[in-house]
């Protein structure tokens, strides 16, 4: 019953000890039955004491406070997510079932890229894409840069919003754009994911 | 993204954090406050939690340490324990009266005599299962201070427990 390390007995009980460790003291357990009562009695009060406590963890969760402001992701941010997901070859084909989706559901708007004219915003492309180039590369979130595009005299604003980071380990930027149009701004959002340098391809767009 | 990942991740771990949180504080109000607490902190300090290192042992951590700030406080003093009616509800109890039930809340009354430190070792070790390396880690403190409040813990507790033989001989269960 004595002579044993009880840090080892206990080492033992807990996992503690390696393969070639523990082989050694199941020898040594073998033939003393006093040992084979420590290890016993430990074992026991770590079931015992699995057992009282295991009661916390069932029954209701009360909701927790630090999530409670926070909104859901909404749709089109889980939609956005499981496109950049679902990896870019199967993109498009997804992301035109899930246009087809929204539209038919009649709750918001949503654009592909590729879909410009039927787009609620007229984008002057080759500026906006420049400026949403250079600003999503250079600008930190909440920094709102202007443009103007002087042939169609339209002008606009494009703010990068929230940075995130895909498991592919792309880094994807939501953002924000506003364009004057007949003296009305119009607002519309964005994902656009970092392909290179200066080189943001935006996999969706959509007004809410 | 990986956020909602992560945030999933940490809620999912509601109800080991509330044991946890129960075996140190022995009140399960306490528990819960202590649990909305650590959920709070720990979205303050996401920037700290290191991907590949063990989330729940990240929040032990936070768990811990909150309720310890609580107790220097003085805001948690007693309040967690009882006052201890020697016939009715003492941590000792005659062999024979320890059936199931009684035995399990025989356990956790006597836990909570422990010393606080030593309490801690003991939920993180036998009840959430962590190694010596990762409890010890949470408490912060070397892996022999942990293993020596562990022993004293444990042996503590079989004192406590009164008859050990009564414990040892019973299934449990």
């Amino acid at each position: 019953m004595k002579g044993y390390d009880d840090g080892l007995v206990m080492a033992y009980v807990d996992g503690e000890l390696d393969g070639r460790e523990s082989a050694e003291f199941e020898k040594l357990l073998q033939q003393d039955t006093g040992l084979q009562q420590q290890v016993r009695r430990l074992r026991e009060m770590n079931a015992a004491l699995g057992v009282a406590f295991n009661e916390a963890m069932h029954g209701e969760m009360p909701p927790l406070r630090a999530f409670a402001g926070r909104r859901q992701p909404p749709w089109w941010e889980r939609l956005s997510d499981w496109l950049v997901d679902a990896g870019s070859a199967r993109w498009q084909p997804m992301a035109t079932a899930a246009l087809v989706l929204v539209v038919a559901s009649g709750g918001g708007g949503y654009l592909l890229s590729q879909g410009g004219e039927s787009a609620a915003v007229v984008s002057p492309a080759v500026v906006v894409d420049a400026t949403l180039n250079h600003t999503l590369e250079t600008q930190m979130s909440g920094t709102t840069v202007e443009w103007q595009d002087e042939q169609t005299g339209l002008a606009g604003t494009i703010t990068p919003v929230r940075t995130f980071k895909t498991e592919q380990g792309k880094f994807c930027r939501e953002f924000l754009e506003r364009q004057l149009i007949k003296e009305q701004w119009q607002e519309q959002r964005g994902i656009a994911c970092r392909e290179g340098k200066e080189e943001w391809q935006v996999r969706a767009r959509y007004y809410l | 993204m990986r956020d909602a990942k992560l945030e999933q991740a940490m809620v999912a771990l509601q109800p080991k954090l509330r044991r946890f949180a129960y075996g140190l504080s022995g009140s399960p109000d306490t528990a819960n406050e202590l649990v909305q607490c650590t959920y709070e902190r720990a979205l303050t300090r996401l920037d700290q939690w290191q991907p590949g290192t063990r989330l729940d042992s990240w929040m032990y951590r936070i768990l811990q340490s909150i309720w310890l700030n609580q107790i220097r406080a003085g805001k948690v003093r007693g309040a967690h324990l009882d006052p201890i009616e020697p016939d009715t509800q003492g941590c000792e109890m005659p062999a024979r009266r320890l059936e199931a039930g009684m035995m399990l809340e025989t356990v956790q009354r006597c836990m909570w005599q422990l010393p606080e430190e030593q309490r801690a070792a003991l939920m993180l070790v036998a009840v959430e299962g962590l190694s010596y390396k990762e409890a010890s880690a949470v408490l912060d403190v070397p892996v022999g201070t942990l293993t020596s409040r562990l022993a004293r813990a444990r042996m503590a507790l079989s004192e406590l427990m009164g008859d050990r033989d009564a414990v040892t001989q019973r299934e449990v269960g």
